[in-house]
């Protein structure tokens, strides 16, 4: 009898040690009962709740289904060893104080030197200041967050996939006069840093173009009724409208444009998938309406990689992968994709050298431009190409590439870069 | 009609009444009289059971009325004009008359009533459709009264209504009181701090002294009671 | 500037229409009880919650499920005085402040638990969009005016010629007198709670085709509310509605005039400023 007791309690505690998450690692690396196979843990730092969670659970599931495959396919190899990643995830609810203690959680109490995630602007920027300063041997691979200090700001360990929200706004600007709108209404989430970024880029270069602003209107993350803000911004007689937000708030605008009587172009700025729009709008409503965006999750106007990331993505999930997803599912290709390169699994700087060295490798599913040869550039960034969007018949439709300059722009992240040191 | 027997109150644990007994005889009115703070408004607020008290029985009619909920007085007849007449202020006058007829279901009744409460008291009826809130003292006090008048009162009850009215208002409220008893056949019992104009239209009066009684006699027996005169009258 | 003024005057009383429907209840309840009820922005939501399953799961046509809606919110708001307003009634006002908070945690909590933390739409049968001059408003729009001027108007009606109307008139201006004169305050009580609730579905209803539900709307719903009150005058109803319509106009034409970014703050300044005039509300000042 005392004999079944101490055996329970034994598998008890072993149970009850598993299920912590290993709370007493101390480093990244572990070995598995395989032998041979080494378990790689890699934290994991997103809005999964709160106004975030549009964005950062999408990058939740590609994450986790990338190192799935990886996994089931034996792990990967660098040097002489194989590894399979274990992830070590913690919700910052869109919060950047969350955001914050959740980081410091992940480096000191679980051990881990690398985090991926990150969808939302102020969570990610108040931790990439923290990690820059405090955690250089951390390395912070950034996926959807927008805001252009993150890269900008010149910490080396701090590197993003998705390009700032001026480079697509430089891009955006030449578009939009090039489609010979002269009079243009701005109805947008200017508060937001992110937005605040693209439109500023896009009014100079639709300026420069000889475009001219008609009026300016504000509205809140948050906001559904944005019915004064259209009123003023129809009274001004624009030709056409830009609306740079969150998904589901420019969902609305689009909506109550539509039912305030204006029937011209709208174009966006916003990456929301069709099913998040026509929560919303009706597929009337959305005709016209552009998406000025970096290429993101725009299948077609990408390569085979990215048809395969889709449909698994929809296979394991049950349905489309939003957007900006694949940020997500190329950070952790880049991740995979250094280490190998640099032929360790712990030398974060290696592995950022190493990135920052190479030319964009085949595996990855979005398409990026080089700049000076390079898949990063010296502050950690990519750029992938920008693109228009037309919504028709129910879908978003690929309409062509925007011109973009990414030498060009990534001098003058480096400037800026200059200028915080 | 109205029968107190062994009542005590108590406020926060101190007895502020100490187990009196007393009766509103049939037909009569019936006075308490005693200064400021001798415990009077509360013997009227725990008969209608606004607050908790002790007693060995309070008998109304014949019936118990220990337990009765104090919205449910009105419907046995016991009409209550309160300490500070404790009108509907921005109703009209007519409104709070109507009003003293909620427990009534006879709506012709209440229809020929409220003529004949306006006829009877003139001031009101000109002043019908002010707002209760802008009347003086003494029509407040006395629409306080038809208010009460308008439930059909087997027993009418009056909480100090001299307070706050002018000295010739007073006497008309009195004369009215005693009209009602008179005339309408209503059992009235009065309590009041005004001892001399109390006790000149009382039929019988007890004198309230500290929480319990002191004297009690008819009104004209205690009007030449020595001792009367001397505390409670000042004379 | 002639046309987007009317536009915008159209949006303000759309909005305050909204606020009425919120803040009437919210009147009625404090003025009979001296309750201020926190937790009405939660019942609101509510509200919104059961239009929603109704119509979108249940396939029930709109305004039937606002009905349904209603009686169940009025029951909900009965049942909530009930059970937790009713034992703090001679407590400190400060309890029935922490009871309404801790229902507030319980209500939205529930709800998130529910229908998950994202928004819900309703779907709306209202359809087209009408021009006056250049102005548009669509359909839903134009409803949620009407209802607001069909409910307030029976509300008044049934507050100044009925018996019980009469009876919560009374209640609300002299408790103990109301008892005497044979009110049941309990009935009174159960009335002005129900009342309160079912204009909060309808509003939550609305605003849930409108925009959207979401688990934590309450909370503003409420602070919304009881500016309307505090600027209207506390428990009058002309206050909750001169006071709804004032913040709505106030909102939209400050929007145009001045600013979108500050549309939330120029409420709350016009609030400040009649405060400073007249303390005690536009139409507050007797009893209460």
């Amino acid at each position: 009898m005392k004999r079944l007791i101490l055996s329970l309690i034994l598998i008890v505690t072993m149970v009850l040690t598993g299920c912590g998450g290993g709370s007493k690692a101390s480093t990244s690396t572990g070995s598995d009962e395989k032998g041979g196979t080494e378990t790689l843990r890699i934290g994991f730092n997103d809005s999964l709740t709160g106004a975030g969670a549009v964005y950062g659970l999408p990058q939740q599931n590609a994450i986790r289904l990338y190192f799935k495959q990886l996994n089931e396919a034996g792990g990967f190899e660098v040097g002489d060893k194989t590894y399979k990643v274990e992830l070590v995830e913690l919700d910052n609810k869109s919060d950047p104080t969350e955001a914050v203690s959740a980081t410091r959680k992940l480096i000191d109490k679980e051990g881990v030197n690398i985090i991926l995630g990150w969808a939302s602007s102020g969570a990610t920027k108040a931790v990439s200041a923290v990690i820059g300063v405090e955690y250089p041997d951390v390395f912070m691979l950034v996926g959807t967050a927008g805001e252009e200090s993150i890269t900008a700001d010149g910490y080396a360990n701090v590197a993003r996939i998705r390009p700032p929200g001026g480079y697509t706004g430089d891009a955006a600007g030449r578009f939009v006069a090039k489609e010979g709108v002269k009079n243009l209404a701005i109805i947008g989430q200017l508060k937001d840093a992110l937005y605040e970024q693209y439109t500023t880029h896009f009014v100079e270069e639709f300026e420069k173009a000889g475009g001219t602003i008609a009026k300016t209107e504000t509205f809140a993350l948050g906001d559904r009724d944005m019915y004064s803000q259209i009123s003023s911004a129809l009274a001004a007689k624009p030709e056409a409208i830009f609306v740079p937000g969150y998904v589901e708030q420019a969902a609305f605008v689009y909506r109550q444009l539509r039912e305030n009587g204006y029937d011209g172009k709208i174009y966006g700025f916003t990456g929301g998938s069709e099913a998040q729009f026509l929560e919303v709008a009706t597929p009337e409503q959305m005709e016209n309406v552009y998406d000025l965006r970096p290429v993101e999750g725009t299948i077609e106007a990408l390569g085979d990689n990215a048809k395969a990331y889709a449909e698994a993505y929809e296979a394991e999930y049950k349905e489309p992968a939003t957007p900006n997803a694949i940020y997500a599912w190329d950070s952790a290709i880049a991740l995979v994709e250094g280490m190998q390169a640099a032929g360790t699994v712990d030398d974060t700087k290696a592995i950022i050298k190493a990135l920052k060295d190479m030319p964009t490798p085949e595996s990855v599913a979005l398409k990026y431009v080089d700049v000076d040869g390079k898949w990063f550039d010296p502050n950690g960034q990519t750029y992938t190409s920008n693109i228009a969007l037309l919504f028709k018949d129910g879908k978003w439709t690929y309409v062509e590439d925007l011109p973009a300059d990414a030498s060009v722009y990534s001098k003058y992240m480096t400037s800026l870069a200059e200028a915080n040191k | 009609m109205l029968s107190v027997k062994n009542l005590s109150i108590a406020y926060n644990g101190v007895k502020v009444v100490h187990g009196i007994d007393f009766k509103a005889e049939k037909g009569k009115v019936t006075v308490l009289i005693g200064a400021n703070g001798a415990g009077k408004t509360s013997i009227i607020r725990s008969i209608m059971n606004l607050i908790k008290s002790e007693s060995d029985e309070i008998l109304y009619d014949g019936e118990d009325i220990k337990k009765t909920k104090p919205n449910n007085m009105s419907r046995i007849g016991i009409s209550l004009c309160p300490e500070g007449r404790q009108l509907f202020p921005d109703m009209t006058v007519l409104e709070n008359l109507e009003m003293g007829a909620y427990a009534r279901k006879d709506k012709a009744g209440i229809a020929t009533d409220l003529v004949d409460i306006l006829d009877k008291f003139p001031r009101l009826k000109d002043r019908k459709t002010q707002c209760a809130g802008t009347l003086s003292g003494g029509e407040q006090e006395l629409l306080a009264i038809a208010r009460a008048l308008m439930g059909k009162p087997k027993l009418l009850i009056l909480d100090e209504p001299s307070w706050g009215v002018a000295p010739i208002m007073v006497e008309e409220v009195m004369k009215m009181t005693r009209h009602i008893n008179e005339e309408m056949g209503v059992t009235v019992l009065l309590v009041e701090q005004n001892a001399n104009v109390a006790l000149r239209y009382s039929d019988y009066a007890y004198v309230l002294d500290v929480g319990e009684i002191a004297i009690q006699g008819t009104g004209e027996a205690l009007l030449g009671d020595r001792k009367v005169q001397e505390i409670y009258l000042g004379i | 500037m002639f046309g987007e003024l009317t536009q915008q005057i159209l949006n303000g009383l759309v909005m305050g229409s909204y606020y009425i429907l919120i803040a009437v209840g919210l009147s009625i309840v404090f003025g009979v009880l001296s309750i201020p009820h926190f937790a009405h922005g939660s019942v609101v939501m509510v509200g919104g919650y059961v239009t929603f399953i109704f119509v979108n799961k249940l396939g029930v046509p709109f305004i039937l499920a606002m009905l349904i809606s209603m009686i169940l919110c009025a029951a909900f708001g009965i049942l909530l005085e009930r059970s937790a307003y009713r034992p703090v009634r001679n407590a400190p006002p400060i309890n029935a402040f922490i009871v309404a908070l801790g229902l507030v945690m319980i209500i939205d909590n529930l709800m998130t638990s529910i229908f998950g933390a994202n928004q819900v739409i309703i779907k709306s049968p209202f359809k087209s969009t009408y021009t006056i001059g250049s102005a548009h408003v669509t359909s839903l729009r134009l409803f949620m005016i009407g209802a607001c001027v069909v409910l307030v108007a029976a509300l008044i009606i049934f507050m100044k010629y009925t018996k019980l109307g009469k009876a919560v008139r009374a209640t609300s201006q002299n408790r103990e007198a109301s008892l005497i004169v044979g009110i049941n305050t309990n009935v009174v009580t159960a009335i002005v709670f129900g009342l309160g609730s079912a204009f909060g579905a309808v509003a939550g209803s609305l605003i849930g085709a409108l925009f959207a539900v979401y688990p934590t709307m309450g909370t503003f719903i409420t602070q919304k509310g009881f500016a309307v009150l505090i600027l209207g005058g506390l428990g009058s109803i002309p206050g909750a509605i001169v006071g709804g319509l004032i913040i709505g106009l106030t909102e939209n034409l400050g929007s145009m005039f001045i600013s979108s970014e500050y549309k939330d703050v120029f409420a709350f300044l016009i609030m400040i400023i009649i405060l400073i005039f007249k303390p005690s509300g536009l139409f507050g000042g007797k009893g209460k």
